[in-house]
């Protein structure tokens, strides 16, 4: 299979359980080892590398079911974000609490007693706190209450106009076509449809097996 | 070939060994090498010791530290039974057998609530508790101990005639016999549906309990199996050393049963015995190590844990696999194809850039190709 | 009532609670990070324990000694993980079944060294406090402001600092801790080796009041598995809870009642505790953990 994430757009991965999205996630941030291809950053081959020199080139990846640290305070949590920037940089900080201002209110407050949509923001505070160029996110709607999902959705279309690069991978197909500038559908580890998100919409399989409609 | 006559042959096989190693046993056990039958005796001892952390570890999975303290409840029982009351040694054998049924269930019940660490903990409290309890009872012989007076009678082999409580060999055959029958009882159960029941419930216990197997029970089943097998040790290793006392079940020994059955292989009927052999002629009659043997088996376990952590018994079982494998594969010759290697998609083919082809790969931030 | 054995036993027993606290913090340090149960770390503390001693027959004085063990003992551990424990990640059991193995062999090594033979250290501090009739030998204050300062040190390192929040982190969730960049591995070997430093500064602070022997590190290790247990594994807090109960409540039953009694009952105590509450007694504050 083959995916590009273009500079400073929003690319979604679909496809259903175990057709290999957060598998490739993972491969891309350098928890998994791939047996075979390569992945590129810039032109540069990073698929040998270990997933901190991954971090520090610039790619976060905000796991699916958040993985925060839960006995960490939230300000914690986003100081080992930034862990590769030797302590938290200040304009980042200031950044992440603009884009989620209701984590300012509870920085002392302990990862785990935070609720599922604050752990959602604090888990992509945490990506972003380093101020990579590419974000790996992994179902950042799973699990949610939808009107948190539609303030999650404001915050990623927010993201979209920054010049960070997404690579999104979410079972909801409908809301992440919606933010997305291309999408891929994937299947046993494969690329079976693939277009700009607009056309994916139009393409009657998606909307058969993904979108339900 | 059909599998009943497939089965058959199984069993005539595996009847060959049985009988095989009565033979020898019976052969080492007219040696008149004192050094040659104090050292079976010794390796039945602790091979039969190591069977029963064997039963409860190896096939049932739990890692358990009590047995050294329920052999000394056998010994002890035996000791007291024989010494102070006068009982005969067979029926002193069945009451110790008892005692470690009684402490064994009573530890197996409360200990089943747990796994992992907190089990290994709980049953090395329990060990250790016994352990502290045996020298505050004046019957005990407290810190001095006492005598066992083993006395279990004789036996005759066509004409043959042993005293079992000599040390010309009886005793020697007296311990080997009850290995190869504890053994041979061992491998029975590992091949019924209760000895499955142990091994499914060691490899995954949730999916044990969704085939309808009864986790705690058939744990517990297993611990108290483990603690008749190491109260019968305990009974012989008090018979052949005369004399009993404290310091012979302390934390030391715990260890040595660990380095036995992990050298020689958990989950193996055999690995027990090879462990203990390799143990006691190398601590009992080469005195490699010299006093300090101990470190020398801690180093054994280390390197063991990290270069074969399946023991002897896996190495050899892998060697055969590995042999059986190369002749079946010379046998079906050039049928195998080689295609269809996992990972081998569609690489080569260029990556698929998003539809308006404008954005090629040079622009773009990140490109992942033929990962899968 | 006689106040000196009263307040002797509160002595002895927060010198117990000392001990047992810094082994059983390495013990749920590295439980908490590493998932293993370290059986050696009783050798660890015995090896310390006669550094000193070794140390004090070349002259070397105690508060000489004393950093010298610690540095020493911190590089073993950091050496012993990522030599042996790294290679055994995906089986904890493997890794007990390794620390089994090193009890063996440094008991070994202590008995070849030193022999069987008990031996005294020259003692740190011969003061003697004496307030009103009850004499406080000051070794034994000493053992317990020194582990009360080191429990102050551990708190700040772990809450405050930066390599200390990275080992609470790879101890909640190893693999978000990857996916921040922090090198895991290397906060792994850092937590075995600050676990070494705390158990063989048990061994150097027993030394000040008893002599050395080799079953010196026998007591400690059960008692830093009943404390492991008592204050829930993998909580700090808990731990050193754990270690004050268990420390002055052995006190004052060795001292009114039995030495040998109160261990049989602590057995009791440690089976009681693992069946109806095997996640401790103390640790019901989150906070409590790692």
């Amino acid at each position: 299979m083959s995916v590009v994430v273009p500079p400073g757009e929003v690319v979604a991965l679909l496809g259903n359980n175990g057709a290999g999205k957060s598998t490739t996630l993972r491969t891309i941030s350098g928890l998994h080892r791939a047996s075979a291809g390569q992945i590129y950053l810039e032109g540069g081959r990073i698929s040998h590398l270990a997933p901190r020199e991954i971090v520090q080139l610039g790619i976060s990846h905000v796991p699916e079911g958040r993985l925060i640290f839960p006995e960490l305070t939230v300000l914690d949590n986003l100081k080992m974000g930034a862990y590769v920037r030797k302590g938290l940089p200040k304009e980042g900080l200031d950044y992440v609490l603009e884009t989620f201002p209701v984590l300012g209110q509870i920085l002392h407050r302990r990862g785990g007693a935070l609720s599922g949509g604050q752990q959602q923001m604090l888990a992509i505070a945490r990506g972003l706190v380093a101020q990579p160029k590419v974000l790996l996110l992994d179902e950042p709607s799973l699990g949610l209450a939808p009107i948190v999902v539609h303030a999650i959705a404001g915050v990623l279309e927010q993201l979209r106009t920054t010049g960070l690069s997404i690579l999104l991978v979410e079972q909801n197909a409908e809301l992440a076509l919606r933010l997305a500038n291309w999408g891929y559908v994937l299947a046993n580890g494969r690329v079976t449809v693939s277009g700009a998100a607009a056309s994916l919409v139009a393409d009657d399989e998606v909307r058969r097996s993904y979108l339900g409609i | 070939m059909t599998s009943a006559a497939d089965r058959r042959q199984a069993v005539r096989k595996s009847g060959l060994v049985w009988l095989g190693a009565a033979v020898v046993i019976v052969a080492v056990g007219r040696s008149s090498n004192l050094e040659i039958l104090n050292v079976g005796a010794l390796t039945a001892i602790w091979a039969l010791w190591s069977s029963s952390l064997n039963v409860v570890w190896g096939y049932g999975g739990d890692f358990s530290m009590a047995q050294i303290g329920l052999g000394a409840v056998g010994a002890y029982m035996e000791a007291v039974l024989v010494t102070h009351y006068g009982w005969p040694f067979w029926a002193a054998l069945g009451g110790a057998v008892g005692a470690a049924v009684v402490v064994g269930f009573v530890i197996g019940v409360v200990a089943a609530r747990l796994s992992g660490f907190y089990f290994s903990i709980m049953t090395l409290a329990f060990g250790l508790a016994l352990l502290a309890l045996v020298p505050t009872l004046a019957i005990t012989g407290q810190s001095t101990g006492l005598p066992t007076n083993i006395a279990p009678g004789t036996i005759r082999i066509g004409g043959l005639e042993w005293n079992l409580a000599s040390r010309r060999g009886g005793y020697f055959l007296l311990c080997a016999l009850v290995l190869v029958v504890v053994l041979f009882l061992v491998a029975r159960l590992v091949k019924s549906p209760r000895g499955r029941a142990m091994v499914a419930v060691r490899e995954d216990p949730v999916l044990a309990t969704s085939v309808a197997i009864d986790v705690g029970r058939t744990r517990l089943v297993a611990f108290v199996l483990g603690a008749v097998i190491a109260g019968i040790a305990g009974v012989l290793y008090g018979g052949y050393l005369g004399f009993i006392f404290p310091s012979l079940f302390t934390f030391s020994a715990i260890i040595t049963m660990i380095v036995q059955v992990v050298l020689g292989g958990r989950g193996f009927l055999i690995g027990p015995l090879i462990g203990a052999a390799i143990y006691v002629v190398l601590t009992d009659w080469v005195r490699f190590g010299g006093q300090y043997s101990d470190g020398v088996f801690g180093l054994l376990l280390v390197v063991i844990i990290l270069f074969a952590p399946k023991g002897l018994c896996g190495l050899g079982a892998d060697a055969i696999d590995a042999f059986r494998r190369r002749r079946e594969a010379g046998r079906a010759g050039t049928s195998l194809a080689s295609g269809n290697q996992p990972g081998s998609g569609p690489t080569g083919t260029g990556p698929i850039a998003p539809a308006s082809d404008d954005v090629g790969p040079h622009h773009s931030v990140v490109q992942t190709d033929g990962t899968r | 009532m006689d106040v000196n054995l009263f307040l002797q036993s509160i002595i002895n027993g927060l010198v117990l609670a000392s001990v047992y606290a810094l082994v059983a913090l390495g013990l749920t340090l590295v439980f908490g990070v590493l998932d293993i149960v370290n059986f050696a770390q009783g050798q660890l503390l015995l090896l310390g324990a006669y550094v000193v001693y070794g140390l004090s027959t070349k002259g070397v004085g105690y508060w000489t000694a004393l950093p010298i063990v610690l540095v020493g003992s911190a590089a073993l551990g950091y050496g012993l993980d990522s030599a042996l424990f790294a290679r055994v990640r995906k089986t904890p059991m493997n890794g007990l079944l390794i620390s089994i193995g090193l009890i063996a062999i440094f008991g070994d090594v202590v008995q070849r060294v030193w022999g069987p033979d008990q031996y005294d250290v020259p003692q740190p501090i011969t003061t003697v406090i004496t307030v009103g009739s009850v004499r406080i030998p000051g070794a034994r204050l000493l053992i317990v402001a020194v582990t009360i300062l080191v429990l102050i040190a551990l708190t700040v390192f772990l809450r405050l600092s930066r390599p200390g929040a990275a080992i609470r982190a790879v101890a909640q969730n190893s693999e978000a801790a990857a996916l921040m960049g922090i090198p895991v591995e290397r906060y792994r070997h850092i937590a075995f080796a600050v676990s070494a430093a705390l158990a063989s500064l048990g061994g150097v602070l027993l030394v000040a009041v008893f002599p050395v022997d080799p079953t010196l590190s026998d007591s400690p290790l059960l008692k830093g598995f009943i404390v492991l247990i008592l204050g829930g594994a993998g909580s700090p807090l808990g731990a050193v809870l754990g270690a004050l109960v268990l420390g002055v409540s052995e006190a004052f039953g060795i001292g009114y009642w039995s030495a040998s009694g109160t261990q049989v009952l602590e057995l009791v105590l440690l089976i009681v505790i693992l069946y109806f509450r095997p996640t401790g007694l103390i640790r019901t504050a989150h906070e409590a953990t790692l």
